[in-house]
């Protein structure tokens, strides 16, 4: 198995009391509330704990893209990725950018050429994510929802044109149109960079993800253990009706995990954490999260009838952690959940995120090290036996 | 499509929140003219076709049933609010069907740096409510959305109404710059309390229009002809009156 470790970068000195007459920290949230003597300060420590990560033994470090609120500080991950990138140059370890939201930007070959360029920068170390957006982004950016499958489609084609057929060559397209795809650099790793979907989970993401032409890694996050097997189980049996076996190399499970020296005490600190990830960062009304078009009108009409789950009602970190979307407790209970779910399904990426919520700089390097000095190890042992 | 009464006839374009009460303004309409409202492609009961990615779409369908839908004789085209918009668009590429456009609360034209009501980012019910001058009035205008037929259609009309126009929002750049091809006397309707679409925006409709005229109705929000659809209806009818034959 491999492991990597994730960071959303979250405003962690969110002013809560004041912030608590807003109904969500996405979209309108006031960008006052973002005081830069407290924020700056963000950077340089988040960057550190990947940076700590990497060293400790993590075989990958991972950014993510959101815009305008104060669950996660990185609009332009790839600015991030520059700096992990150089400070890990003589390593081997993997800077994962998971990932670039595709319909949000109006030319995708600008991601085609920031992607080639770090994956020149790092000598092939780059994993590139793709991904559509959270249906706030939307409202964010003005990019119209129901043509975010479309537009996804059409900006990864274009993308894997500009990276592996010789340019120049044309694309004419339904939302995007260019007389000379010639990107340059052209990407080290070839034909391209690993390309990663990390993706809530929907039978169509799926499909399309498995389809032989492209086994492309699908990374479940913020989900359910339950939910999260399900669609890794789906993933295969859509590969064996593609006619193949789909390789574990091609699963992965990403989720806030935290490690301490016994599960009282791994709860005890990390609890009030947690919970401000989900129920502060993540609670986002329905009509933010899914604009129209964003998903389907029959997982809409489930949405609408259901309202449970992330970004609709409070979970407690006890809930969190019997749901499975919380991972934690001493390094003999995480490392057994983590078999007990490898043993089901056999996936072989782990995406760790290893800072949450308010979790402050101290507690978040005793993760690290912990869960590199007493639960990676054992668990690469298990995975290679099996 | 729903049709009632006898006379020359209406065609109206209704906004994409079909779940209001309209039966006192149509009763008040159909009493000396034929009104028929059809539903737009892609909203309510209709299809929604592949050829469907634009307003510019839905007006030239429009102008490819209009006879149809008339039996064949001109119409008054009244359009409110998103109905409002494409009533613009379609005259703006032909009035040789049309006697006069009557546009209440219309959307379609920007007003600079003015902001208009998002139809998207609050729940149906703060939405609707928004529409209304009076709130307490809105919640009995408004029939409840529970059943699973009510909850498809008020899915596809939010998905209808994004597709033409989340952005830029309910408007077309082009519309403004081609409003004065529109040379049938035109009425437009504004409730003085619109917190949807800002009374200021009837201005650039006046600017651009040759033979236009305005009638501000006065307490009444974003759906003047729901909200108080008997002083809406006489407006239009003695707007009618006066139209040349």
């Amino acid at each position: 198995m491999k492991f990597f470790a994730f960071h959303l970068m979250p405003y962690r000195h969110l002013d809560f009391a004041a912030a608590s007459k807003y109904e969500s920290y996405w979209v309108e949230f006031p960008n006052t509330f973002y005081d830069t003597q407290k924020g700056a300060p963000l950077y340089r420590e988040y960057i550190e704990q990947l940076i700590y990560a990497a060293e400790c033994g993590f075989d990958g470090i991972c950014v993510n893209e959101h815009h305008q609120n104060a669950y996660g500080l990185m609009p332009a991950p790839n600015l991030i990725a520059s700096i992990l990138i150089d400070r890990t140059r003589h390593s081997d370890v993997k800077v994962a950018i998971l990932g670039r939201a595709l319909p949000l930007v109006n030319n995708p070959l600008n991601i085609a050429e920031e992607y080639a360029m770090l994956d020149n920068i790092s000598n092939g170390r780059i994993i590139a994510g793709f991904v559509r957006g959270i249906g706030a982004e939307y409202h964010s950016t003005g990019i119209n929802p129901v043509y975010s499958h479309e537009r996804f489609h059409e900006a990864h084609d274009l993308i894997l044109k500009a990276w592996t057929e010789p340019g120049p060559v044309v694309h004419q397209g339904d939302h995007f149109s260019f007389n000379y795809v010639n990107t340059w650099p052209r990407p080290y790793q070839k034909p391209h960079p690993p390309i990663w979907i990390p993706s809530q989970g929907s039978a169509e993401t799926i499909t399309w993800a498995a389809d032989p032409a492209r086994k492309y890694p699908f990374i479940v996050t913020f989900s359910p253990v339950e939910s999260v097997l399900r669609y890794q189980q789906i993933y295969r049996e859509q590969a064996l009706r593609f006619g193949y076996e789909a390789d574990g190399t091609q699963l992965g499970w990403a989720a806030p995990i935290y490690v301490a020296e016994t599960d009282a005490i791994a709860r005890r600190e990390s609890e009030a954490h947690i919970e401000t990830l989900f129920n502060n960062f993540l609670h986002i009304p329905p009509e933010l999260l899914f604009p129209p078009g964003y998903t389907s009108v029959n997982s809409l009409k489930a949405i609408m009838k259901n309202r449970r789950g992330t970004g609709f009602e409070r979970q407690t970190s006890d809930q969190l952690v019997e749901r499975g979307m919380f991972i934690v407790g001493s390094p003999a209970t995480v490392r057994e959940k983590i078999e007990a779910a490898h043993a089901r399904t056999g996936f072989q990426n782990l995406v760790c995120m290893i800072q949450f919520g308010t979790l402050p700089d101290p507690l978040v390097r005793k993760n690290i090290q912990m869960l590199t000095d007493e639960v990676l190890p054992k668990l690469r042992q298990v995975s290679m036996a099996a | 499509m729903r049709s009632r009464g006898a006379g020359p006839p209406i065609v109206l374009l209704q906004g994409f929140d079909v779940a209001f009460r309209d039966d006192t303004f149509l009763e008040q309409l159909s009493q000396y003219h034929e009104v028929i409202v059809p539903d737009h492609p892609g909203f309510g009961r209709s299809d929604s076709p592949t050829w469907l990615r634009n307003i510019g779409d839905v007006a030239y369908f429009y102008l490819e049933i209009l006879p149809e839908l008339s039996g064949g004789r001109p119409v008054h085209l009244m359009g409110a609010s998103l109905g409002g918009w494409l009533a613009a668009e379609i005259a703006v590429r032909d009035t040789s069907n049309i006697r006069s456009l009557i546009q209440i609360s219309p959307a379609g034209v920007r007003k600079k740096d003015t902001a208009i009501g998002d139809p998207f980012i609050r729940s149906p019910e703060v939405s609707a409510d928004a529409m209304f001058a009076d709130r307490d009035r809105a919640r009995d205008l408004r029939r409840p959305i529970d059943s699973d037929e009510q909850i498809d259609v008020h899915l596809k009309n939010s998905i209808g109404l994004a597709r033409l126009g989340w952005q830029p929002r309910l408007a077309s750049a082009e519309l403004q710059r081609w409003l004065h091809r529109i040379r049938v006397p035109t009425c437009l309707l504004w409730g003085s309390f619109d917190r949807i679409m800002p009374i200021e925006h009837a201005q650039v409709w006046l600017d651009s229009l040759d033979d236009a005229r305005l009638e501000v109705i006065d307490g009444a929000g974003h759906l003047p002809h729901i909200e108080m659809p008997e002083k809406t209806a006489a407006v239009i009818a003695s707007f009618i009156r006066e139209c040349p034959e």
